[in-house]
């Protein structure tokens, strides 16, 4: 396998990073580096030869016991691409939510503000675009039925309708809506299985809120979602820091501090390493 | 006999037309540009398919593309590719999402968008539609009221 010496650089944090490596870490990062290259390059040949695994075929991956983590692992607790942990500064004594955006939430705020950016853009409503921003921050905490989790981190403190949104766009992602020209994305054929079909507690939650007052928020997060994987755009959070003051209700003693139903999680975030 | 002649020439000439007529048609559809707030906008073509990439226009990075789930097979998209020329008196403004028409007046709606249109001073990007199999579809709107001619390019 050829390597790319600037990508692999660039993935380890540059020339000096490397320089400053042990050999043992450099070995270590470059197998790393060349087993997301092998992956990536196998996805593109499978993408491009229109293969995709079927479920029973993940189902096998998933039984490899030597994995260094389950799937459903949130992004602070896995190694990124250069192979390590990411490191974490210290959090404010009282964190606000744009503290939270500046520490804690890595590849979701880039996602998360691209989503919002969009939504911003195309004149939605400040609670959908609030709905945008945080839809999917708790991934850096859990995966698995990420828009339950998500919505009870961020429950008590915004508008009913952004709590809806949160909670069932990871439901409606599953199912294509051509009034909002919302389609299933391919990637799920790679991730699911070409011959998955969602389970019936998603089918029922779907059919549930379908007829919901409130279904066109969560389906806007899933439109604008959609969207939000391009690496070329970075948004600031500047843009949302008003429709954060006019919406979240920022408690005066900080996340986490505030002994509301969901305290506990924005602990997690603030120290992941925290041993029980 | 007179009469004859002159019928046949003008059948001569009719038929003529009527080939330069079918010959010219395509043309026209390629040149049926439409200039709106500062942009030349014209068709390139239109394809369908049953996978589309949803990048937003103009095209950045974004790899995300959009299928219709195996086993289906009721729906198709119909891809429609347009061409941009910035002129001068461009001023970017935020528009709508574009929406289509089929020949019998439903609307198809995307979730792709218009973005930093004079980003380059020509480009061109595509907008994806899910329509039923075989549905002619016959035209685009643009900024709500500005219409694309899709007949021509939908063979």
């Amino acid at each position: 396998m050829e390597i790319d010496r600037r990508k692999f650089f660039k993935s380890v944090g540059g020339a000096t990073a490397v320089a400053l490596m042990t050999s043992e870490q450099k070995a270590d990062a470059l197998e790393h580096f060349m087993e997301d290259e092998l992956e990536k390059y196998a996805l593109e040949q499978a993408r491009q030869a229109g293969q995709y695994p079927t479920v029973a075929e993940l189902a096998e991956q998933d039984e490899d016991l030597a994995r260094g983590n389950r799937r459903g692992a949130g992004r602070l607790f896995v190694r990124g691409p250069n192979g390590q942990l990411r490191p974490l500064q210290p959090m404010p004594e009282k964190p606000t939510l744009i503290d939270f955006f500046k520490y804690r939430f890595g590849f979701a705020s880039t996602h998360c503000l691209q989503s919002a950016s969009r939504a911003l853009k195309t004149g939605m409503d400040e609670k959908v675009i609030l709905a945008c921003l945080l839809h999917d921050v708790i991934l850096e905490v859990v995966t698995p039925d990420h828009g339950w989790w998500g919505a009870q981190l961020i429950e008590p403190y915004v508008p009913e309708e952004t709590t809806f949104a949160i909670r069932y766009h990871s439901t409606l992602r599953f199912f294509p809506d051509s009034d909002y020209g919302y389609e299933y994305p391919e990637g799920y054929l790679r991730t699911f299985g070409e011959d998955y079909v969602p389970e019936p507690y998603l089918q029922r939650t779907a059919e549930k809120v379908r007829n919901h007052k409130f279904y066109e928020h969560s389906r806007l997060v899933t439109v604008n979602d959609l969207y939000a994987f391009d690496r070329s755009k970075t948004v600031s959070i500047e843009p949302f820091i008003d429709i954060v003051g006019r919406h979240f209700k920022q408690p005066k003693e900080g996340l986490g501090w505030d002994d509301s139903p969901s305290s506990h999680m924005w602990r997690t975030l603030i120290n992941p390493d925290r041993r029980l | 006999m007179r009469h004859d002649t002159a019928r046949s020439r003008l059948q001569d000439v009719a038929m003529f037309v009527l080939v330069g007529m079918l010959l010219v048609t395509p043309t026209n559809a390629q040149d049926g540009a439409v200039t709106h707030e500062g942009l030349e906008v014209s068709i390139s073509h239109l394809e369908r398919g049953v996978i589309t990439p949803l990048g937003d226009c103009p095209t950045g990075e974004n790899i995300v593309r959009g299928v219709i789930a195996p086993g289906t097979n009721d729906t198709e998209f119909v891809i429609v590719h347009l061409d941009f020329k910035v002129l001068s008196d461009f001023e970017p403004i935020n528009w709508p999402r574009p929406f289509i028409h089929d020949v019998n007046g439903r609307v198809y709606r995307t979730a792709q968008t218009f973005g930093d249109m004079d980003r380059e001073p020509e480009h061109s990007c595509n907008f994806s539609f899910r329509v039923p199999v075989g549905m002619a579809v016959k035209e685009m709107l643009i900024d709500e009221d500005v219409a694309l001619d899709l007949t021509a390019h939908d063979r």
